[in-house]
């Protein structure tokens, strides 16, 4: 730091020369404002500057995003008629399907009655060809099956209870008059 | 509705052609048939008398003779109340001897206690006492009573169904001691005959007069009409010597007729021993179900038999009419 003048007499020449160093720092001063004017004008301008061109980004920004969203909410709105025109034209032809399905199901069912019914026709046709005159014989073999099945069980009736054992008689004695009158019959 | 029911199983044995059929038929006013027709197994028909406080039924197994059809099947010889053992007058030698050899041996072990008769059938055919002569030297076993009779004229016939009852109700009457209500006497009432008169039914050896005993021979013969008009078929091997030995040969339908009627004759005897375990006493019942279980099964191959012999006579009917279109 330089080292401090000490004032031991106040003379002219001494305020002169102070007046003279105020003139000469309100020059500085005002020479430094001036550059400093100048500056912030610069800055201001700039700042101006700066900000018509982020106005015009900003503007041109916006334009293309409007412009892309308006591209966009065509696209979905083209999009969406799209889908819509498929989607009704898929229901139509659903719809036609569907009606095809149930004409072919109803078709099916009508054919497969017919068909059943011809295949039964048959059956029955081939086994009365084959059971004609047979009868009897295979009467007289589904009670030996049935009395193998009856001998088979016959040991349980001991281990029934008493109103059981009558119903099991009953139902066994029943099952035998089938097959006798059945037997009888034919 | 009857207090009592009394069931009696009558058993018919004999050779083959002897006539047991014909009796049977004969006692059930079925007639006597035009020809021989084997019975295959065997064929249960009943007879029903009811008395005033008992209903008697009486089961009649006719057993096939033919040793093809498994005449010694224990089914027929179990539980016996009553035996006829049928013999042919005509053919003494051979029938008698296979009765005493095969027959009442099965019977004596397996129903002792059973009432016997020894039935000799076809009298009709004998002529001379000579020929009955021929029973006394060949059956050695005097104490079974003897009773002659003819199926063909009926000869008989009902009287000794009627004994059979009559004795079996006098061995119940003794078992049950009751001397207030005696049923073989209240039986004698029913068929209207005295106790002499079933008795003059048994024939003394010693002392034959064959003229007294065709004297009282009815001459009832009732043909039974063929049914078939279908043409003559052989038999099956298991008939064919019956074809041989009779010079007949009955026709097919009336053979499957007969088989399928003793069928759904044997399916109610079956039904009668299936409801018949519903009286009996708990005590019994497991014993009673052990047995029906086994005449269940003895009676399975009775039925099995039958339908064998059916399915045996339709391939030789068949091929029998193969034959015959080519």
């Amino acid at each position: 730091m330089p080292k401090k003048e000490v004032i031991k007499e106040i003379t002219p020449k001494l305020i002169q020369k102070l007046v003279d160093q105020v003139n000469k720092l309100e020059e500085n001063i005002e020479l430094i404002n001036n550059e400093l004017k100048e500056n912030v004008e610069l800055i201001n301008e700039n700042i101006r500057k700066i900000k018509e061109e982020i106005t015009i980004y900003k503007e041109q920004t916006e334009e293309t995003i409007r412009t892309q969203e308006d591209i966009i909410i065509s696209m979905v709105h083209k999009f969406n008629d799209q889908f819509l025109l498929e989607k009704n034209k898929i229901i139509s032809d659903l719809e036609a399907v569907k009606t095809q399905f149930d004409v072919m199901k109803i078709s099916f069912t009508v054919n497969e009655n017919q068909l059943l019914e011809k295949l039964r026709t048959m059956i029955r046709g081939e086994l009365k060809n084959v059971i004609t005159g047979k009868e009897d014989e295979i009467l007289m073999k589904l009670w030996i099956d049935e009395l193998k099945q009856i001998i088979l069980n016959f040991e349980n009736l001991k281990k029934v209870h008493p109103k059981e054992f009558n119903l099991q008689i009953e139902e066994i004695s029943n099952t035998i008059e089938v097959f006798k009158q059945k037997l009888q019959g034919s | 509705m009857f207090i009592n029911e009394i069931n009696i199983k009558l058993v018919v044995f004999g050779d083959g052609g002897v006539g047991k059929t014909s009796i049977i038929n004969s006692y059930l006013n079925k007639g006597f048939p035009e020809r021989y027709i084997p019975t295959i197994g065997s064929n249960i028909s009943r007879k029903e008398y009811k008395l005033k406080d008992y209903f008697i039924r009486m089961n009649i197994f006719d057993i096939g003779g033919q040793r093809a059809f498994n005449p010694l099947n224990p089914v027929y010889f179990n539980n016996v109340d009553v035996a006829l053992l049928v013999f042919d007058l005509s053919k003494t030698k051979e029938t008698l001897i296979e009765l005493q050899k095969t027959y009442l041996k099965k019977l004596t072990e397996s129903s002792e206690d059973c009432l016997t008769y020894l039935i000799g059938n076809k009298l009709d055919l004998i002529s001379t006492e000579d020929d009955l002569k021929e029973i006394s030297d060949r059956f050695s076993i005097k104490e079974i009573p003897l009773i002659l009779i003819s199926a063909k004229t009926q000869h008989k016939v009902q009287d000794l169904f009627e004994l059979s009852v009559f004795n079996f109700l006098q061995d119940w009457d003794n078992k049950i001691e009751d001397t207030d209500s005696r049923l073989s006497e209240e039986f004698l009432g029913f068929i209207r005959k005295s106790e002499n008169d079933l008795n003059d039914l048994f024939t003394n050896l010693t002392n034959i007069d064959l003229h007294a005993l065709k004297k009282k021979s009815t001459t009832k013969i009732t043909k039974k009409v063929s049914i078939s008009s279908e043409s003559e078929i052989e038999l099956p091997e298991s008939l064919e010597k019956i074809k041989d030995t009779q010079n007949q040969i009955p026709k097919f339908d009336e053979i499957k007729e007969n088989i399928i009627n003793a069928y759904s004759n044997n399916l109610t005897a079956i039904k009668d021993i299936i409801i018949n375990l519903k009286n009996t006493p708990i005590a019994l019942l497991n014993e009673i179900i052990d047995k029906t279980s086994k005449d269940l099964n003895y009676f399975k191959e009775d039925f099995e038999l039958k339908l064998q012999s059916i399915l045996k006579l339709e391939k030789e009917k068949k091929t029998k009419h193969n034959q015959k279109i080519n």
